[in-house]
């Protein structure tokens, strides 16, 4: 039996084991998977589903845009710079160490509920893992490949297309992906404390009504959209970046 | 550290000079101030950016994510089209790794791809950084005699660096022996003959002259 078979039938046994617990439980706090199922796609055929998932998969763009952008751009700096990266460890350590909730509630509380406020709190929780992956990709950049580019004389451009951004790329990739799966939780949470649409506020919602049914069809419906886009997003690329690694002949 | 003190160069223009020495008196210094790489001294060193340089450093030093075409391509003379790059990887015996990753190729291919992208380049000076060292005997003369057959084609100005004096014989028609670091220039021994009219005994012959006028030079 193969692997694969087995993670399957792994996964076949978390609804057998859910399902059986629901129907010796039989309480309305614990609905069974078709229950669940069913309430999806009622929410899907009203439209509510698709429209709060298409929200936050957009405050997730968002976020993960302004994160990926600032901490490559300072983390880089930091990992070439031996004094920048004096300057700026502090604040890294101070940012690293604020637990999310809090930088969300501040935010909350000193810009307003806006969608800034809300873009940017996920942002700075974001941003130090950003900047702490990618010093390490500055740092680990092959010297040898830069003297090579420097003697013949590689444009600017190309250096960085050529020479830098490839030795990069597995970095870029470390932190997208811890990155994402941050992101999405983080946004859930400043949905629920201070947007008035989203999967997080959905969740809100079904949470005051105690409506488990509603809470685990925008869980679920949200953790399978944020699959999606890693096996059909994130494998591929980074499959194309790494397709020169290759056992030497 | 000084590693090179009152040296002076007597290079000859489109001529091969190898730069021979005992490891660790400053050779690759030496080429390193050359290529710009060193910019930690004082003294009149031809000015890098007037010049294009082609280096081939100790490792192949290839871009592991670029196919061995791009990775000549890149850096090559804008004059550089396909038809020179397949003359060119025809002489050099690359021809078949053109569209391969350099991870696959053994260290020997991977260099005949690094003085193939140095050749690309049309520099106006030649830099070898000791390009046949870790590799095993039949691999290494092969590789010299590629490197004899295009040079003498191309006849750029090219200095080499090397221990081996074998090797610096083979290819040279300048050598200059260098001391003990700091190094200074011990002698320059010119040798006239033309390097692909060198046969096996000629080089012996000299090789066995060398080793007996400068003992514990090498």
């Amino acid at each position: 039996m193969s692997n694969r078979l087995y993670s399957i039938l792994s996964g076949l046994a978390i609804l057998v084991v859910w399902a059986l617990a629901a129907q010796i439980f039989a309480n309305r706090l614990l609905p069974g998977p078709l229950q669940v199922l069913q309430f999806m796609s009622e929410e899907i055929r009203s439209g509510d589903l698709i429209w709060h998932l298409v929200i936050t998969l957009c405050r997730v763009a968002a976020v993960y845009f302004v994160a990926m952008t600032i901490g490559s751009v300072v983390g880089l700096a930091m990992g070439r710079s031996r004094k920048v990266d004096r300057i700026l460890d502090p604040w890294l350590i101070v940012l690293l160490n604020i637990p999310a909730l809090v930088v969300i509630i501040l935010a909350f509380v000193w810009v307003g509920l806006t969608e800034v406020a809300a873009i940017s709190a996920v942002a700075i929780n974001k941003i130090p893992n950003v900047v702490v992956t990618l010093r390490e990709g500055a740092r680990a950049l092959d010297p040898g490949l830069d003297e090579m580019a420097k003697t013949f004389r590689m444009s600017r451009s190309d250096v960085l297309r050529h020479v830098t951004l490839p030795q990069l790329q597995p970095y870029f990739a470390a932190a997208s992906r811890s990155g994402l799966a941050l992101i999405w939780k983080i946004v859930l949470v400043v949905e629920l404390l201070g947007r008035s649409n989203g999967v997080g506020f959905q969740i809100h919602l079904y949470f005051q009504l105690f409506d488990v049914t509603g809470i685990l069809a925008y869980t679920i419906a949200f953790v399978f959209v944020m699959l999606f886009v890693e096996i059909l997003l994130v494998q591929p690329l980074e499959q194309r970046a790494s397709r020169w690694r290759i056992k030497p002949a | 550290m000084t590693a090179v003190r009152a040296l002076e160069l007597a290079v000859r223009k489109d001529g091969f000079t190898v730069l021979i020495g005992p490891s660790g008196c400053g050779k690759t210094t030496i080429l390193r101030i050359l290529a710009g790489l060193d910019e930690d001294f004082t003294g009149n060193v031809p000015r890098v950016d007037e010049q294009r340089i082609g280096v081939v450093f100790q490792e192949p030093r290839l871009l592991p994510w670029r196919i061995v075409r791009d990775n000549i391509m890149l850096t090559a003379d804008a004059e550089f089209g396909n038809a020179e790059l397949n003359a060119l990887a025809e002489e050099l015996g690359i021809i078949s790794t053109l569209d391969r990753f350099p991870g696959e190729l053994s260290l020997g291919l991977a260099r005949r791809v690094a003085i193939a992208r140095a050749f690309a380049a049309a520099p106006d000076m030649l830099l070898l950084d000791e390009p046949f060292v870790s590799l095993d005997n039949p691999t290494a003369e092969r590789l010299r005699r590629l490197l004899v057959r295009v040079w003498s084609a191309r006849r750029i100005t090219t200095i080499m660096v090397t221990h081996n004096l074998r090797e610096a014989i083979q290819l040279s028609d300048r050598i200059v022996v260098l001391t003990q670091g700091p190094a200074r220039v011990r002698a320059i021994i010119d040798i006239p003959t033309n390097q692909k009219d060198r046969n096996e005994e000629e080089i012996e012959r000299l090789h066995g002259e060398l080793m007996h006028t400068y003992p514990n030079a090498f």
